[in-house]
């Protein structure tokens, strides 16, 4: 797609344009700088940024197509920390050249030092993950301010993003973008940061804004999206309008993963699986099983593993790669999809009214017939709901059809719209116990099944399913008896473990097996205290003393049903049981949408505790925050609860 | 709900140590990269990708076909064969060498699991060739080559080397089915004859066959150590060819390697061979290289005075005389000057080839406010003596490092520099800069009991052990006052923390301030559960003590049932601190890095209307390594539990692992006692 844009960009500028000034030759910093004084309310952070300032320059000549883009930026470091942040800095070179750097670092008593460019390093395809250019600042001391302005010669591109908000304060920021005046452009800022002002014309955009507040991580939070930033695209040229539309972007991504090549290697690869017989579902899921068992996805962007043939051949490829080795297999079995693109709900959302692909993280593949995905990253999933992060967001639905005389695949339409939420009540997970004494009173016995359905099954299924022996000993210790450090595991059972039964929402992954554990059961005195709440597993809790900036995003809609028996022995009573009897939940519009409530029956010698917990829905107001910490808590707090087994009187 | 980690828990255990031993391989780990900052600021997309393996399943989304590749899985990979041939030749009165490497794997299970492989190198080791191709039985029963046509060359960036040089070739194997064979072989050129590198004869699957060779001529001779065989059948063979000698050694059918958790380096028992060349002869010449101890001194001084000299020192001279001003003793002016680098040179590691053995001159380390460890070893050293203290470089290898320098005399030997002064007639004592919160007198952590190797002038060297620090030195003291409450425990505590201790304090401190955490002392404490809340806090932070007080609702503690409360006063983490992960079922030894004395005080205002209705007993369990003892007295209208725990080992030894479960075992148990109070 890149491509296609930048030939827009080509052909219209094979008319004569003026060369332009160029921004950064003009900028200058100050000749003779002075630590910045800022509020004192500012000391307590590890850093301030005093400045950020960024320019986007689109130089378009006959001859020319290039972009400068230049960072301006001081940073007051107050400690070690704050040091530690800054004195590394890390370019991202690789759309083009490092043309200008500056560096110099200023002193609490206002000495300057500058920087030996010796000490710039140069990082090829640094990890895979592209050219950088990086230094370390000199001379950076408490109390100090690094400065520095970079310019880099980049290969032009139609669209872009600069987020300004970060962990720490910024003082003062501004974008400023300028193109020739035959190009348009807009912009669209997000989470607070202003919009472009003054009377400038559509080529030239520009943004000031001061005292942004910091902003570090949350749990449960799509931080990244929630950060103030501008984004800004290329509108019209002299040759056309309104360049960058769903209609535009959904024909070169269709054009991109169609490809044009592989069609007798997948008719191939179909042949091998021998699917004659089949329903089309079961093939799609024959088809699906095959790849993720033996294809092997790599994150380089090598041409050759974007080659459909060569995927086959090889079988190994990267996103696009496997998209095209997906879609020319779909084709062959002549069945109905759509391709779609989307994102994690923890990385940002396609903003319908601004389109663009820079949130079009994810592909993903609709079957309109069985309203099911198939996601061809994700190992563990299977032909069924689409992954949890990306269910909830929006996406863009590429709508594919046949050709009535070619038989070829072809787009039909698209449509942005929201990825469907499976329901809480197709997620189930939990345990059922029988507890009891041992026969010397010093451990429970405990007889426990895990279970799972949905996308819980989709997980536990892959990383129980596929281990070894000894791997599936720590995945027990690990994770199916999290809260219990001595655990004696016997008689371990997996039901249903065959990954493919994930597509059936009525097969749950159940795990059975004899527990045995000292740790449980303390004595005091004539009494016996037994930890019946660890049976549930380590559960998380949220105490945090910052007040909540961003909503609350969560993994997956789920319900958790755990039932525990306690065999009383002859001759005792059960005490503390109204901590038992616990509920907290959040409400909206006075429907509960997130639950938690425990009760106990007690008849006999058998005592009966239930605990429900349930999450309906995948975001939440912030304003709802202290609620959904008490919810999320009192399962943790259940966890902990002790009962007294004490001498009937 | 489940905890977000939940998932991810074991496999981030699994994987995080195991990444650094043996993803990057012993031989490119970089020579001064111990660092005692332990933050790192490699912006994320550079690290995405060490991330999503280390991280296994953190969140969902990074779950892609290799998530599991680092692991070690006995049963799903099979190692047909590993070899190094190493061959040495006299070119024109020089030594050249290089080194050929081939490896052959079956994939059995999994096997997308095991498809990437790479190849690491560097600008004193590069890469001269690499082949490899995957062999696939056909229908006929015969094999099918698939060459790899992409290899993808990449800059190496690793928490704690800002820039290193490291490079690597990642290449997937093509067409793997099950039963597939993949064949790796590559040639590297040994620019240096110092720098050889190990050869490991095992790997993280099972190994049929493993071989080592090198062929040399006869005026070139030759030394090796072999760690880690002796329980093995090594096959030794000599023979001699046209113009050269070869040595060969071989092992057949070795066990995948273990990675256990808190384990020493796996360099401690992995089966390894460490060639060095002694000395070679061209004409009537006879030129050392590396034979005994003397030789590494005098090439390791060799680079030392290659070490470009500083033009200007006025400004460094300035600095000292502004930290001399006022000053009454030499131990104060020493303390002065180490706490100086230590606070304001930051630990940045440059390093490229030579570069990572030839410290930066003080005066530009002075300047830059950076450097690596031997940067700002030579810096403290430099300042020391311009305030007429001898000082001296150290050369040393970390806990990591298993070797001595007498039968290891190589770079292979040690990985850090720090710097030393004598110590009046007690020998010496050894400063490291590279940690912002060590005292001065206490020994760096990591060296505790390893070699140092002093460089008193050009000609004069000392192999001394770095003292290890006792156990009672490392203090925790915690104490707390306790009463109920609005039907909790309310309380006081005061900590003290010294020694290690302290340096962990400030540590811990630095890496929440770094990623912005909240709840440092409660964090860092673990004083009560989760869900307690501390406030009041206030800290003193001395030269040898931290202080901490705050006052404390510890919740989810108490339980009151019928007429009776019971309480558990034991609110210290000691539970989770002592526990060892597989205790029962390692093979390994369990690394510590340093000795420690945990003492527990806690004392209960016994309730209005309430009397004594049961008591755990007092303990006390005493073991070669480990002991603690425990006791409950009342005092009056109050309680109070007294616990000392005394951890005085760096190794635990195998054979010292049943008595440690027993340890362990005891200790839970008591923590687990509650009192029981009653209704008078």
């Amino acid at each position: 797609m890149k491509k296609s844009f930048i030939a827009i960009l080509l052909l219209f500028s094979l008319q004569t344009l003026n060369g332009q000034s160029l921004i950064h030759e003009k900028l200058k910093w100050l000749e003779k700088p002075e630590i910045h004084e800022i509020d004192p309310v500012h000391n307590q952070e590890p850093a301030v940024i005093i400045a950020d300032f960024r320019f986007i320059d689109y130089q378009v000549t006959p001859y020319v197509q290039t972009q400068y883009y230049t960072v301006h930026k001081i940073v007051k470091v107050n400690n070690d920390a704050g040091i530690e942040k800054f004195n590394k800095v890390y370019i991202p070179a690789g759309r083009g050249p490092l043309v200008d750097l500056k560096v110099r670092t200023i002193s609490p008593d206002n000495q300057v030092q500058s920087f030996d460019q010796e000490n710039l390093k140069e990082l090829s395809n640094a990890n895979g993950s592209g050219d950088f250019m990086i230094f370390a600042v000199e001379g950076v001391q408490t109390g100090g301010e690094i400065e520095y302005i970079y310019t880099l010669r980049q290969a032009v591109r139609s669209f872009g993003r600069e987020v300004y908000q970060q962990e720490f304060p910024v003082l003062n920021a501004s974008f400023e973008l300028k193109a020739p005046n035959q190009l348009s452009f807009a912009t669209k800022s997000y989470n607070g940061f202003p919009d472009s002002f003054g009377s400038f014309a559509s080529h030239h955009k520009k943004i000031k804004v001061q005292n942004i507040p910091g902003l570090s991580e949350e749990q449960y939070s799509s931080f990244k999206s929630k950060l103030q930033r501008v984004d800004y695209k290329l509108v019209s040229t002299p040759n056309g309008v309104d360049l960058i539309n769903w209609e535009s972007i959904s024909k070169n991504l269709f054009k991109t993963v169609q490809g044009n090549k592989g069609s007798a290697a997948a008719r191939k690869f179909i042949k091998n699986l021998k699917l004659d017989g089949k329903t089309e579902a079961q093939k799609l899921m024959l088809i699906e099983k095959s790849i993720k068992e033996s294809f092997t996805i790599e994150a380089s962007g090598k041409d050759e593993y974007s080659d459909a043939l060569f995927v086959f051949k090889n079988r190994v490829g990267n996103a696009v790669g496997m998209a095209r080795v997906y879609t020319r297999l779909f084709e062959k079995l002549g069945v109905r999809f759509d391709v779609v693109f989307t994102s994690s709900r923890f990385l940002g959302s396609v903003d319908e009214d601004f389109p663009h692909s820079m949130d079009l993280r994810d592909i993903l593949f609709y079957f309109p017939d069985y309203d099911k995905y198939i996601s061809p990253k994700l190992a563990h999933m299977r032909f069924g709901p689409a992954p949890n992060v990306n269910e909830g967001n929006t996406a863009l639905f590429i709508r594919t059809g046949y050709d009535y005389s070619t038989k070829g695949l072809r787009r039909v339409g698209q449509e942005v719209r929201t990825i469907h939420v499976s329901s809480a009540d197709d997620n189930h997970l939990g345990t059922n116990a029988v507890v009891k004494l041992s026969s010397a009173k010093d451990a429970l016995d405990i007889q426990l099944e895990r279970f799972y359905q949905g996308h819980q099954a989709y997980l536990f299924r892959h990383l129980f399913g596929t281990s070894s022996p000894e791997r599936l000993e720590d995945l027990q210790k690990d994770i199916v008896v999290s809260d219990i450090d001595d655990a004696a595991i016997t008689d371990f059972r997996m039901e249903n473990d065959d990954l493919a039964l994930s597509a059936d929402k009525n097969s749950y992954f159940r795990m059975h097996m004899k527990v045995t554990a000292k740790s449980l059961v303390q004595k005091a005195g004539n009494d016996y205290l037994v930890s019946i709440g660890k049976v549930i597993g380590k559960q998380a809790e949220m105490y945090e003393e910052k007040d909540r900036v961003t909503d609350i995003i969560l993994f997956d809609t789920k319900q958790y049903k755990h039932q525990i028996t306690l065999e009383v022995p002859e001759g005792y009573v059960v005490q503390g049981l109204e901590q038992l009897q616990i509920e907290n939940s959040v409400e909206l519009d006075q429907k509960v949408v997130m639950h938690f409530q425990s009760d106990y029956t007690y008849e006999g010698n058998t005592l009966t505790i239930t605990a429900k917990e349930e999450y309906e829905i995948l975001s939440l107001d912030k304003s709802h925050y202290p609620q959904y910490q008490k919810v999320v808590n009192s399962a943790a707090d259940f966890n902990k609860i002790v009962l007294v087994l004490a001498p009937k009187q | 709900m489940h905890p977000p980690d939940f998932t991810n828990r074991l496999l981030f255990n699994l994987t995080s140590k195991l990444y650094f031993q043996h993803v990057l391989p012993v031989n490119l780990l970089y020579r001064y990269s111990v660092s005692n900052k332990s933050v790192e600021t490699i912006p994320r997309s550079v690290l995405k990708k060490y991330r999503s393996m280390k991280n296994y399943l953190l969140f969902m989304f990074s779950l892609t076909f290799s998530v599991l590749s680092i692991s070690a899985e006995a049963q799903e990979v099979i190692i047909l064969e590993k070899k190094r041939d190493i061959s040495i030749s006299l070119v024109q009165k020089r030594l050249v060498i290089s080194e050929e490497n081939q490896l052959t794997k079956k994939f059995l299970k999994n096997i997308n699991r095991h498809t990437s492989e790479s190849v690491y190198y560097s600008s004193l080791n590069p890469l001269l060739k690499i082949e490899a191709q995957t062999r696939v039985l056909d229908k006929k029963g015969r094999y099918k080559k698939h060459f790899v046509k992409v290899f993808e060359t990449q800059d190496m960036v690793m928490p704690g080397i800002f820039y290193g040089g490291y490079k690597k070739q990642e290449f997937i194997f093509p067409a793997v089915a099950p039963e597939a064979i993949g064949e790796l072989s590559y040639t590297k050129s040994i620019t240096d004859p110092h720098i050889i590198g190990s050869f490991f004869f095992d790997d993280r699957h099972p190994v049929e066959k493993s071989s080592f060779s090198v062929s040399f001529p006869s005026d070139v001779e030759i030394e090796y150590s072999l760690f880690g065989t002796e329980t093995l059948d090594l096959n030794f063979t000599r023979d001699t060819l046209k113009n050269s000698i070869r040595y060969t050694w071989q092992l057949s059918d070795l066990e995948a390697r273990e990675y256990d958790s808190d384990a020493p380096s796996f360099q401690y028992f992995a089966p390894h061979i460490i060639l060095r060349i002694a000395s070679y002869k061209t004409g009537n010449t006879r030129t050392r290289v590396t034979k005994n101890t003397d030789d590494l001194f005098q090439w390791y001084n060799s680079l030392i005075n290659r070490m470009p000299t500083d033009d200007n020192l006025e400004a460094l001279k300035l600095q000292v005389a502004e930290l001399k001003k006022d000053t009454q003793s030499r131990e104060e002016l020493i303390k002065k000057i180490y706490r100086w680098t230590q606070a304001n040179i930051k630990y940045i590691a440059f390093e490229n080839g030579m570069a990572g053995f030839i410290p930066r001159s003080a005066g530009d380390v002075f300047n830059r406010k950076y450097g690596d460890c031997k940067d700002m070893a030579n810096l403290l050293r430099t300042m020391l003596q311009m305030a007429d203290i001898p000082a001296y470089l150290v050369w040393a290898g970390t806990n990591s490092k298993p070797y001595s320098y007498y039968d290891v005399p190589t770079t292979v030997a040690d990985n850090h520099m720090i710097c030393a002064i004598r110590d009046g007639d007690n020998g010496f004592t050894f400063l490291d800069p590279t940690n912002s919160n060590l005292s001065l007198g206490t020994s760096p952590r990591l060296l505790q009991g390893k070699e140092a190797l002093i460089r008193l002038s050009d000609s004069e060297y000392e192999i001394v052990k770095v003292p290890e620090t006792a156990s009672d030195l490392n203090i925790r003291e915690d104490k707390v006052s306790l009463k109920v409450s609005n039907g909790m425990l309310q309380g006081t505590n005061e900590t003290r923390l010294r020694g290690y201790l302290r340096e962990e304090y400030f540590r811990d401190r630095m890496v929440h301030e770094f990623r912005n955490k909240t709840n440092f002392v409660q964090n860092h404490l673990a004083l009560g559960k989760k869900s307690s809340a501390y406030f009041n806090e206030q800290k003193e932070e001395g030269e040898t003590e931290v202080r901490l007080r705050f006052d404390a609702h510890f919740k989810n503690d108490l339980i009151m049932a019928g007429n009776k409360l019971y309480i558990n006063l034991n609110l210290d983490p000691s539970i989770s601190e002592y526990q060892i992960d597989d205790i029962e079922k390692r093979t390994q030894p369990v690394q510590q890095d340093y000795k420690h004395t945990y003492r527990f005080t806690c004392t209960l205002e016994i309730p209005e209307g309430y009397e004594v209705d049961f008591m755990p007993e007092s303990t006390e369990v005493d073991y070669d390594n480990t002991r603690y003892k425990m006791s409950y007295e009342v005092e009056g209208q109050s309680i109070r539990l007294e616990k000392e725990i005394v951890s005085d080992f760096l190794y635990l030894e195998k054979e010292s692992f049943e008595a440690y479960q027993q340890f362990y075992q005891s200790l839970v148990r008591m923590n687990n006692e509650q009192i029981v109070l009653k209704k008078s």
